[in-house]
């Protein structure tokens, strides 16, 4: 038995529901679906799982787990991958603590690579959680201005992701 | 009225999930991939809710070895029995439930027995323990849950494409029908379908509360 093993599936469970919420809703975004993929990560882990592994096995296996049910999510729900579980990466993120603080980092930096109108778009409608209307109220534009602006700035950006992974 | 599909991106701003969509044109890919990354970039936005956490806990305790998903779903069904319609009768505080809040366009139907009478299905407790309850009589079989605001909402367990009966998947909270491939929301709202014309959503029951006890408006039982 390791040494920092859990005491019981009750502890694996606290220990590791708020980790794993967080990395599956920084893989799809909404809470609905973020809690459902939760669900189905414990749900498949809870029998294979042996009480005695270590924490970092049985993160490794809990990851593992989430890998497999995000592909068939998406699979299933959108036809194509649009995220995937980076063992290696996302295990580190899992292990820390707190949240992730380069996530809000980087998200800064690719905004300030766009032009102003899209950068301005995406934070209202991303960041401020504003609704089309109201985004277009407060920049002036049109509605339909603000929906071609957001779609441009979120291709932008992710075609600068792509060279700052 | 055929109702159009949602784009993908606005259930993240809305934070609803993902529609049954398809996306496969790379730069599609890549700009929902990057509206998830924006959207989970907000501080403090991962972090689970705790009446998730607290289910799911109490979910993982009482079923500790599923053989399937299918065996969480609680199989639990309140009877609808004729000897309780006479509590109702005598209750001095009753507070009404609201039905439905009608900002929804697409038009959801309240059932409405011409000869009905307020009957007690379940308590607040029922319906808590098991998340989606089932209740059923001679005449009527539907599924009492309940809101955010934990408000109880029963719907018809019924498929408005043909009739078949729907099962309740407790742990995505939504109601799925054997026959096609179609579900809907707790509130009966359509959730997706594959057939070349959406069915209508499902009819809400008129619910009360009175007390710990939920009573539904439902077809007088001789």
């Amino acid at each position: 038995m390791a040494a920092d093993a859990y005491r019981d599936w009750d502890e694996i469970y606290l220990d590791n529901v708020a980790r794993l919420f967080r990395l599956m809703y920084g893989k799809v975004g909404n809470r609905p679906d973020a809690e459902d993929l939760t669900t189905e990560v414990f749900l498949a882990a809870y029998r294979p799982l042996r009480i005695e592994a270590s924490r970092g096995e049985v993160r490794a296996y809990l990851l593992a787990t989430a890998r497999t049910v995000l592909a068939s999510f998406w699979r299933s729900r959108l036809g194509s991958e649009i995220t995937v579980i980076h063992v290696d990466h996302d295990l580190e993120a899992l292990s820390r603590d707190s949240t992730d603080e380069t996530r809000t980092r980087r998200t800064d930096q690719l905004l300030a690579g766009l032009p102003e109108q899209q950068r301005e778009v995406l934070k209202l409608r991303f960041l401020n959680a504003r609704s089309i209307k109201e985004t277009a109220q407060l920049m002036g534009v049109s509605t339909a201005n603000v929906k071609v602006l957001q779609h441009r700035g979120l291709r932008l950006a992710a075609h600068l992701a792509k060279d700052q992974p | 009225m055929r109702r159009r599909r949602t784009d993908p991106i606005e259930a993240i701003l809305a934070d609803r999930a993902y529609p049954d969509a398809l996306v496969n044109d790379a730069d599609e890919v890549d700009a929902l991939a990057m509206a998830i990354e924006l959207r989970a970039a907000r501080p403090g936005s991962g972090h689970p809710d705790e009446t998730f956490v607290a289910n799911l806990r109490r979910q993982l305790t009482e079923h500790p070895a599923p053989t399937s998903r299918s065996a969480l779903v609680s199989r639990r069904t309140a009877l609808v029995g004729a000897a309780g319609a006479v509590a109702g009768a005598a209750a001095a505080a009753v507070v009404a439930v609201e039905t439905r809040s009608s900002t929804d366009a697409p038009q959801t139907a309240t059932l409405q027995p011409s000869d009905g009478r307020w009957t007690p299905v379940a308590t607040i407790h029922d319906v808590v323990a098991a998340t989606i309850l089932p209740i059923s009589n001679a005449d009527v079989r539907a599924f009492v849950s309940l809101r955010a605001d934990n408000s109880p909402v029963a719907v018809s367990g019924v498929c408005t494409h043909q009739g078949c009966l729907l099962r309740a998947n407790s742990v995505a909270k939504r109601l799925e029908c054997p026959c096609h491939n179609t579900a809907f929301a707790m509130d009966g709202t359509l959730l997706y379908h594959q057939l070349p014309q959406a069915p209508t959503h499902l009819p809400l029951l008129q619910l009360r509360q009175v007390g710990e006890t939920i009573e539904a408006f439902l077809p007088h039982i001789l």
